[in-house]
């Protein structure tokens, strides 16, 4: 074909510049190609980049952003300690206004010891007026108990987690780890509503606090699984309302 | 200059310029359908988002902590269900097991630090949407679409990596159909989760029926409300 033209309309053969540089300008588009394969395939450490900027980074704080303004660096600022978030349930049917109030909120009151002259912590029995313990209750607390106890106390409560024997393993006993209670066993059951929940909100020992994580109405509803798990240990399936 | 060239010599191309005249057309013609395509492939967000995986202040594994211990992503990431943003853990939930587990490691160095001096450990944000979009995490995981949706398999990342383009096209096309993503509420956080399909039905058939069904029980929105600028764009 090329000694075809190169004949017929009489040219001289075409310089070998010429067919270099044809060859290196027509492999020249494999170059953006393999890099963009190769960003596809491999991961990289760099964020993308914004070629035109538009309004992504606008001089807002978004949640959990950081902030030059506060010394800690957050943004978005912790609860001050003691308040309620909006939305908090604050429609109180029982005229014991402030006992109701601490029975919901930490499940203990304090009282004023006559004869040794110091406070009392005393532990509610039983659950607070506002929340209705019945199945849908139940099923949200055994919920909630798989996602944040279960991993330490097992789904039977019994203190075998995985975590625990995770732990057994790596031989953490000798780093401080301290095996989770069987929350089952007969002093657990003996420890008042208002004791559980406490412990839930503020830890025990060498168990570590949850109030941060877990919603005070969630509390509760973990409370009352617990006592489920307690009562499925002796008790005929039946007592335990159902749960599997 | 040397005198004995006659003008016309000096004017004349050389004989194989002629070449140049089609090569010229083809180069423009193929690069004109070539550049765009390039272009196209090289800046989609296919190719700019996917990928990040920044290093992190600790080397925390969602491999070993999620796919190996078997925690919830709710035990950490506790506002998914409640809030817009997805929660990244406090010092102090590492802590809860860390005081006892690893306590000597150094691999820890900066949550104990963290956990003395109370300032926050400087986690690398992976996922960044431009700020002028609204995205909520309870709308989503509410309504059963699992975080490995667009998150991809992080119970098997050892770093966390973005494996979404996270672009308004890859959002469109699942509010455009949503049903192919939608499982029951309870397996949002399982991500190794398939439906069982029933007897001579395929697993994506089995996934649409599951979907199908979900969306009539969840009451999921139309498709002209899930994509209506305003639902994104506030
Ligand atoms: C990180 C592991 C861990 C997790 C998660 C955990 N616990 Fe514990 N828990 C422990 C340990 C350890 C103890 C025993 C503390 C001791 O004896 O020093 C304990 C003890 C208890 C006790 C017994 C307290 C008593 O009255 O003596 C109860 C009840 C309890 N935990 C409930 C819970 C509940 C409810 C949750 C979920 C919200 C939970 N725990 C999550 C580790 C854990
Ligand atoms: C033990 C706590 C813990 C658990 C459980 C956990 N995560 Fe995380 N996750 C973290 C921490 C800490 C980070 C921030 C560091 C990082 O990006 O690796 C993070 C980051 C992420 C990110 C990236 C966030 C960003 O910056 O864009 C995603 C996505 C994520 N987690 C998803 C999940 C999913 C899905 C699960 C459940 C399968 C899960 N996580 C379970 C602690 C946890
Ligand atoms: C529910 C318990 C639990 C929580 C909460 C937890 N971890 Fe762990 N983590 C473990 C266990 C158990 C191991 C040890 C596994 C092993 O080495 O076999 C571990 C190991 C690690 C290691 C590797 C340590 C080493 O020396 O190899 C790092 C790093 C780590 N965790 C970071 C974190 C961070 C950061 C957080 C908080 C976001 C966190 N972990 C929360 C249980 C937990
Ligand atoms: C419909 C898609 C989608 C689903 C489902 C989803 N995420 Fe996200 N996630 C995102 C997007 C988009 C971002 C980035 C948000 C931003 O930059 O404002 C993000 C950010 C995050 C972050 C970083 C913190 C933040 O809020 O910016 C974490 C952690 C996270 N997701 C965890 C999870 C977990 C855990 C689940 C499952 C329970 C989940 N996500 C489900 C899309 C999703
Ligand atoms: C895998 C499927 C999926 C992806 C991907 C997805 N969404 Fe959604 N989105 C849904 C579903 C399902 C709903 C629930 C709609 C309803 O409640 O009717 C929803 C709801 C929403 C809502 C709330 C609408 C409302 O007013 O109730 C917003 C906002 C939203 N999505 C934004 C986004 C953005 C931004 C992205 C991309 C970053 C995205 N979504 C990606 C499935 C998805
Ligand atoms: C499902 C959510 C969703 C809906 C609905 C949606 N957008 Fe977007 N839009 C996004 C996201 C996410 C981005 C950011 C993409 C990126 O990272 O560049 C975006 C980006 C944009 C941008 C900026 C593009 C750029 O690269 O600068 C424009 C303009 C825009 N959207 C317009 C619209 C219009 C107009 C509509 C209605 C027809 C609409 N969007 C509906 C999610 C949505």
């Amino acid at each position: 074909m090329l000694k075809w033209i190169v004949e017929e309309l009489k040219l001289p053969a075409p310089p070998f510049w010429l067919i270099g540089g044809l060859l290196i300008l027509m492999c020249l588009p494999l170059v953006p190609l393999a890099l963009t394969a190769r960003a596809r395939v491999s991961s990289s450490q760099k964020p993308r980049p914004h070629i035109f900027l538009d309004m992504d980074k606008q001089t807002k704080f978004k949640a959990q952003a950081d902030s030059p303004v506060f010394a800690d660096g957050r943004a978005m600022r912790p609860p001050v300690a003691g308040t309620l978030a909006w939305g908090e349930k604050a429609d109180l049917p029982n005229p014991d206004l402030l006992a109701e109030e601490d029975h919901y909120f930490r499940g203990y009151r304090l009282e004023k010891n006559a004869a040794t002259g110091g406070v009392d912590t005393v532990y509610y029995q039983g659950f607070p007026g506002r929340v209705s313990v019945d199945q849908a209750f139940l099923s949200r607390g055994q919920r909630q108990f798989n996602i944040y106890c279960s991993p330490c106390h097992g789904l039977g409560g019994l203190g075998d987690g995985p975590i625990h024997q995770r732990a057994l393993k790596i031989n953490a006993g000798s780093t401080g780890w301290v095996q989770p209670s069987d929350v089952t066993d007969a002093e657990r059951a003996s420890r008042p509503e208002g004791h559980m929940f406490n412990t839930i909100t503020n830890g025990i020992r060498n168990m570590a606090s949850y109030g941060a994580q877990i919603s005070v109405e969630d509390r509760w509803a973990i409370v009352a699984y617990l006592r489920a798990l307690q009562m499925s240990q002796d008790a005929p399936a039946s007592l335990a309302g159902g749960i599997e | 200059m040397s005198n004995d060239q006659t003008p016309s010599d000096k004017f004349v191309f050389p004989r194989w310029a002629n070449y140049l005249l089609p090569v010229i057309v083809v180069m423009a013609a193929g690069g004109g359908a070539v550049t765009p395509a390039i272009v196209g492939l090289a800046f989609s967000a296919n190719t700019l988002n996917v990928g990040y995986a920044p290093v992190q202040p600790v080397p925390y594994s969602h491999a070993l902590h999620v796919g190996e211990l078997g925690l919830d992503c709710r035990y950490c990431h506790t506002t998914v269900e409640d809030a817009s943003f997805a929660a990244i853990p406090p010092t102090q939930t590492c802590m809860n097991c860390h005081s006892g587990i690893r306590s000597d490691s150094s691999r820890l160095e900066a949550v104990f630090k963290s956990n003395e001096t109370g300032e926050p450990v400087q986690w690398v944000k992976v996922h960044d949407l431009p700020d002028y979009v609204y995205f909520n995490h309870s709308a989503h995981v509410n309504k059963g679409v699992s975080c490995v949706s667009c998150h991809g398999r992080v119970d098997k990342m050892a770093v966390v990596q973005q494996v979404k383009p996270l672009s308004m096209g890859w959002c469109l096309d699942c509010h455009r159909a949503p049903e192919k993503h939608l499982r029951p509420l309870d397996k949002v956080t399982d991500l190794a989760w398939e439906p069982t399909p029933e007897a001579g039905e395929t697993l994506e058939n089995a996934r649409l029926r599951i979907g199908r069904e979900q969306k009539k029980k969840l009451l999921i929105n139309d498709e002209a409300y899930m994509t209506s600028c305003s639902t994104c764009h506030r």
